[in-house]
């Protein structure tokens, strides 16, 4: 239905959400004329109440959290940034929950009990009230479109957690192995927080905008070459991950920039995750636009993108309902995106998006170009010729970027061949004119030899014959 | 004793209206015993293809005839599509569509699977009256009320044709009766009128059964045997030109046949006895020009160039590639084992395999051994139809050694010679006159000599022997009645779609399962899902299920079966790859093992294997999934790659448990069978009751982005309470 919306009335206001009660209201006040102007004016002031609830909402979608933590580690007295920012800027309802109360279930009745989790970092083996939450449930939770922030810190890696995080790829280092650096510092605490500079810092996952100040002592992880990780940081070349107990040089976990510290990653399901190794960033010390961008990322308060319409039809604007498409015609293909950027729905700009036709695998892949633009969406097209193919096609357009939610519009279509009756007629080929006239000079000639046949005698000639 | 004196017209009528009811009755029974089906099960549509001539029927009903002409079936061979309208003989939907509209017009809104389910009785009725025109033309009438009855009943026709047997035999051995009666009435007559019938109905066949090229090549062959013989005539040169130019033109007409009579190799006998036949009449009036010894030295000159021209070309033509060379499916005709080798999708047709001896006589019983009589008979006063007849004995006896479905084929002739053979008999031991008449004789003629008196002594003896031969004759046929019934009652009234078996006590049982997963899929998958199995019931999940299949019954991708085939003979990583660059949403295997039906999946999965292999020897082979010592073995002594293929888990997953997991027994081919395969691609979504359809939904990629085996792993160890504890460092390739 919010598709429908935005693509015919993106025209009367800047925010979705903000048109979408104002028409209400609007129509609740017009439909019935014997109004009085009491609760015409009750009618406005409950607008203006849901338009500022709907300005003040950042997130289109309803967002219940869970932080889950461990009280032998994590003291959150040192995290109120943290819960502030959650509780006051992004508004999201709120539970704090220690790792084993018997109030944590993620999933009440096959129901999905939250929106978001963020998991710190906990010393027991497993979380969950009788330790029921296993890594197969976090990662069913993902699966079901739920959000996972996860934390671990040398001191508190649950076989939940680090179940979970495998599944997805990520293999962050065990208890008491920490990531150290000989190269920074002189004593055994310096080795342990580590300034992160600018080519430690991976903008290109779009997940954070600007290269962030972070002293990092904590785990790192390995990865895997999973296409739905997004690294964001990644450890110095000149540090490595050991064991603090036993020095076993042997088996490091990470050495240099095989190791990273904070990864994102996003389902096909456009769910979103978060893992970091240091606790420690989120805290009051350190909280800082990077956490933001972080959270509100995996929060899916940005870099969501949404197709609002795709239409495609023959070149002269008749569809395939009133047309269906053959082999050869030319058709244009549209598709109109936006991104919701944390406030809003707005317009986005991509210059590699790219539409394809495919019997099995693609006949074209070309690229959209923009066509037009509103407050709130871009529409992109592309005009084609259909291959010379019948088949059943599918029209897709499959747009996959590290940090971008993921589109995947398909469309399968049926594309027919010419009708008996659509070849060019004979007589339009000039080729055919030779085989024409050739067989009209012969039906001409066997009428004409009919006639002398039949008419003429063959007495004539025997007689000349025998005057010879 | 009063003399009965009738005259020549009332005997006439008596005659006329005796044939009429006889062929009545003919028509009668000939219905009546096709009802069996109808009877034992229901008004269903039988076995494949009459699944897809129904579907499309009920496409041409409900769409004008231009849409069926044009039809683009995006239902079937996804992604590729079928090009439905052109790539079939319209004549039978046609046929029934006309059916429909006209009882419509007459106020009789009949359903349409009523009319198809019931068509091919009702043309076995109007086959009896054209095999009874047919055997007149030959012979007489009476043998031509024989044959009518013969062909009314003959098992080998009836397999074909019982009541739901929806298929384009059903109409075209009609049709094909009916071309040759045109067509022996017009070389008789060298009539136009005649031959111009014998080409509509040719046309009428040409748009019904592919089967025509039979007709095309018979008639021509009737003609050039007839010259050959030195028969030629004027009358056979009316009748042929008529009848092919008509005919060839008309069958241009049906776009699957298009401009085949002039480029294929199978039409070019035709063509090339038209060409003759032109020569040859040309000859004949020069040969009443010119002394009739010089025309014998040119006439011996020209035949013989006449035929190396003509073979030469008929060879450079091919090699030019102007004219179609040979299908496969002829040269499988020479060499039985042609297919086997290069064509496995061909050999793989059950009804393309060689006839068993036995079916000669089960299909005609003891038409089989008067049907050489007859050609005998026949031979002793070879007139240009008894010819007709001949060669098409001999060409068909042939045909239908080398090809069960063609044991159709040869039925009429069978019919249509024994008839003459039974005929032949009665004339002369049903021949009572002689003993009228001598009787008359002895009474009236007094001067009768010494002769005349042995002949009436002799007549005691030969009325006993003349009783003797017709008793027993009399037997034969009624034993041929009885048998036929048996044959078709307890033979071919099954409609393979719902099979009937016995429980211990004698009652019958049928196991519907086919027809319980079909309406399964219907209700609950979505309407465009993509169901894959094997081509075998391609065409009836798109008749019963209504979902889109990848291959079915219509076999003209081979590289879209074999692909099919190989999703099921390969590992599960490889067939997963091809099941989501199809986007194949549920799979249907049939499985036999538990019930003991031995045509299911795992025993065809060797022609599945061969196809596959056919297109990609390198990733599957035919020969992996054999033992070391050559066996074809399913239990744990199968080899690797048989226990990995897909169809090989989705046949027996939860197979053991069924049995408590303990020495589960696959019925089919008696083996142990012991251990679970580990399914991961794919779920199991429904199992019919006797375990006969078992539908897998394709699981979807991993949202996660791990490997589906992975992941099922996970899942399986999580479920199963193992953990992990000690954490080693993975084993990771390097990060691009």
């Amino acid at each position: 239905m919010a598709v429908e919306t935005c693509s015919t009335e993106r025209s009367k206001g800047p925010n979705v959400l903000r048109v979408h009660s104002f028409k209400r209201s609007q129509g609740s006040g017009f439909s019935n004329q014997s109004i009085n102007t009491t609760t015409m004016q009750l009618s406005t002031l409950f607008c203006l109440f849901l338009v500022s609830i709907a300005s003040a909402l950042p997130s289109p979608f309803p967002t219940d959290t869970a932080l889950i933590y461990d009280s032998k580690i994590t003291n959150l007295e040192s995290y109120t940034s943290l819960l502030n920012y959650l509780r006051e800027e992004l508004r999201v309802p709120l539970q704090v929950l220690e790792f084993n109360s018997p109030e944590l279930e993620i999933f009440k009745n096959g129901q999905r009990n939250f929106d978001n989790l963020i998991i710190f970092p906990t010393k027991a083996r497993s979380i969950g009230s009788e330790s029921n939450i296993h890594g197969l449930d976090l990662l069913n939770f993902f699966n079901d479109g739920g959000n996972v922030f996860t934390i671990t810190s040398p001191t508190g890696v649950s076989e939940t957690v680090r179940n979970y995080l495998n599944q997805i790829g990520i293999y962050p280092s065990p208890r008491n192995h920490e990531l150290v650096d000989y190269f920074v510092g002189s004593n055994e605490t310096s080795f342990k927080s580590i300034k992160l500079t600018a080519e430690n810092v991976k903008l290109e996952s779009n997940i954070i905008s600007s290269v962030p100040e972070i002293t990092y002592s904590g785990s790192a992880a390995l990865l895997t070459n999973n296409n739905l990780l997004f690294p964001i940081l990644q450890s110095p070349s000149t540090s490595f991950t050991k064991n603090s107990q036993e020095s076993d040089e042997a088996n490091n976990w990470t050495v240099g920039t095989q190791g990273y510290l904070a990864v994102g990653h996003q389902g096909l399901n456009n769910a979103r995750g978060a893992w970091i190794g240091d606790a420690s960033l989120l805290d009051d010390s350190q909280f800082s636009t990077f956490d933001k961008e972080l959270l509100q990322w995996t929060f899916q308060m940005k870099n969501i993108l949404r197709v609002t319409e795709v239409k495609h039809n023959h070149i002269n604007g008749d569809t395939y309902a009133e047309r269906p498409y053959k082999v050869k015609d030319e058709l244009e293909y549209q598709i109109t995106l936006q991104e919701f950027n944390g406030e809003q729905w707005s317009p986005v700009s991509f210059s590699d998006l790219q539409f394809e036709i495919k019997l099995i695998s693609p006949y074209h892949r070309l690229n959209l170009s923009e066509l037009s633009q509103d407050e709130n969406s871009t529409t992109y097209g592309v005009t084609f010729k259909v291959p010379d193919r019948h088949g059943v096609y599918t029209l897709q357009t499959i747009y996959q970027r590290p940090g971008w939610s993921f589109v995947e519009e398909k469309e399968v279509l049926s594309i027919r061949h010419l009708a008996n009756d659509e070849y060019p007629r004979s007589w339009d080929i000039p080729n055919s004119w030779v085989y024409i006239t050739s067989s009209v000079v012969v039906f001409a000639a066997w009428i004409v030899f009919l006639i002398v046949f039949i008419y003429i005698k063959d007495g004539k000639i025997v007689d000349s014959k025998k005057q010879k | 004793m009063s003399s009965l004196t009738l005259s020549q017209r009332t005997v006439d009528n008596i005659q006329l209206f005796l044939k009429v009811t006889i062929l009545i009755t003919i028509a009668g029974a000939a219905i009546s015993s096709r009802l069996f089906s109808v009877i034992r099960f229901e008004s269903i549509i039988h076995e494949f293809d009459p699944w897809f001539n129904f579907r499309a029927t009920k496409y041409l009903v409900s769409h004008s005839f231009y849409d069926f002409l044009n039809w683009f079936d995006d239902r079937t061979w996804y992604p590729l599509g079928r090009v439905t309208g052109g790539t079939l003989y319209p004549g039978l939907m046609v046929t029934s569509g006309a059916i429909w509209h006209a009882l419509r017009k007459i106020g009789l809104p009949v359903d349409i699977r009523n009319i198809c389910v019931m068509l091919a009785p009702a043309f076995s009725g109007v086959t009896a009256y054209f095999t009874y025109l047919f055997t007149s033309e030959i012979k007489d009438s009476s043998a031509g009320l024989l044959a009518g009855a013969f062909m009314g009943i003959a098992p080998g026709y009836i397999s074909r044709s019982v009541a739901g047997s929806y298929d384009n035999e059903a109409i075209a051995i009609t049709l094909l009766m009916a071309s040759f009666y045109f067509w022996i009435k017009a070389s008789k007559e060298g009539s136009v009128f005649y031959a111009s019938w014998a080409a509509l109905f040719y046309f009428y066949m040409v748009s019904a059964w592919g089967g025509y090229v039979f007709i095309t090549n018979l008639v021509p062959l009737h003609v050039f045997v007839l010259i050959l013989m030195g028969r030629y005539s004027n009358r056979l040169y009316a009748a042929y030109s008529t009848w092919y130019a008509i005919g060839t033109v008309a069958s241009m007409q049906i776009p699957f046949v298009g401009f085949l009579p002039i480029r294929s190799n199978d039409h070019m006998a035709a063509l090339g006895v038209f060409g003759l036949i032109q020569i040859v009449a040309f000859g004949d009036y020069i040969r009443s020009k010119v002394p009739s010894k010089k025309f014998k030295s040119v006439l011996i000159v020209a035949i013989f160039l006449i035929i190396a021209v003509g073979i030469l070309g008929l060879f450079g033509l091919t090699y030019a590639g102007l004219i179609a060379p040979w299908t496969g499916r002829f040269y499988s005709l020479w060499d039985t084992s042609y297919a086997k080798i290069h064509i496995p999708i061909i050999a793989s047709v059950s009804e393309h395999q060689p006839t068993a001896w036995p079916a000669f006589f089960f299909d005609t019983q003891f038409l089989i051994w008067l049907f050489p009589a007859g050609v005998y008979l026949l031979f002793q006063d070879l007139s240009n139809e008894g010819v007709f007849v001949i060669v098409y004995s001999v060409l068909c006896s042939y045909f239908a050694g080398v090809m069960v479905r063609l044991m159709l084929t040869l039925t009429p002739i069978i019919c249509v010679a024994a008839a003459i053979a039974v005929s032949k008999l009665f004339d002369v031991y049903m021949d009572f006159s002689e003993l009228l008449q001598s009787k008359v004789e002895v009474e009236g003629i007094k001067e009768s000599t010494g002769a005349k008196a042995k002949k009436t002594k002799v007549t005691g003896l030969s009325i006993v022997a003349k009783l003797t031969v017709i008793v027993s004759f009399a037997f034969y046929l009624f034993l041929f009645v009885y048998h036929c019934t048996w044959v078709t009652s307890n033979a071919y009234s099954s409609p393979s779609v719902v099979l009937a078996s016995r429980n211990p006590d004698g009652s019958q049982n049928l196991i519907d399962d086919y027809r319980e997963a079909y309406y399964w899929l219907r209700m609950n998958t979505a309407e465009d899902a993509k169901v894959m199995a094997w081509w075998d019931y391609g065409y009836q999940i798109g008749g019963m299920a209504d979902r889109t299949t990848l291959v079915d019954n219509n076999t003209w991708n081979n590289t879209h079966i074999a692909t099919v085939g190989k999703a099921m003979a390969s590992s599960e990583e490889v067939s997963y790859e091809i099941l989501k660059e199809h986007d194949v949403d549920y799979i249907l295997v049939i499985f036999g093992g538990l019930l003991g039906f031995s045509g299911d999946d795992l025993n065809k999965f060797l022609w599945m294997i061969r196809i596959a292999e056919g297109i990609w020897p390198d990733e599957v082979k035919e020969r992996d999934f054999f033992t070391s010592d050559g066996q074809y073995r399913v239990d744990d002594l199968a080899t690797d790659t048989m226990k990995n293929s897909l169809l090989y888990k989705m046949s027996f997953h939860r197979f053991t448990e069924l049995f408590g997991h303990r020495n589960a027994v696959d019925r089919v081919r008696n083996q142990r069978i012991t251990q679970e395969p580990d399914l991961n691609i794919v779920e199991e979504v429904y199992t019919s009751e006797n375990w006969l359809v078992r539908i897998y939904k394709v699981k979807d990629l991993d949202n996660a982005g791990r490997d589906l085996l992975s992941a099922s792993k996970f899942e399986k160890e999580t479920k199963a309470g193992i953990k992990k504890r000690i954490q080693k460092r993975p084993d990771l390739d390097l990060r691009e």
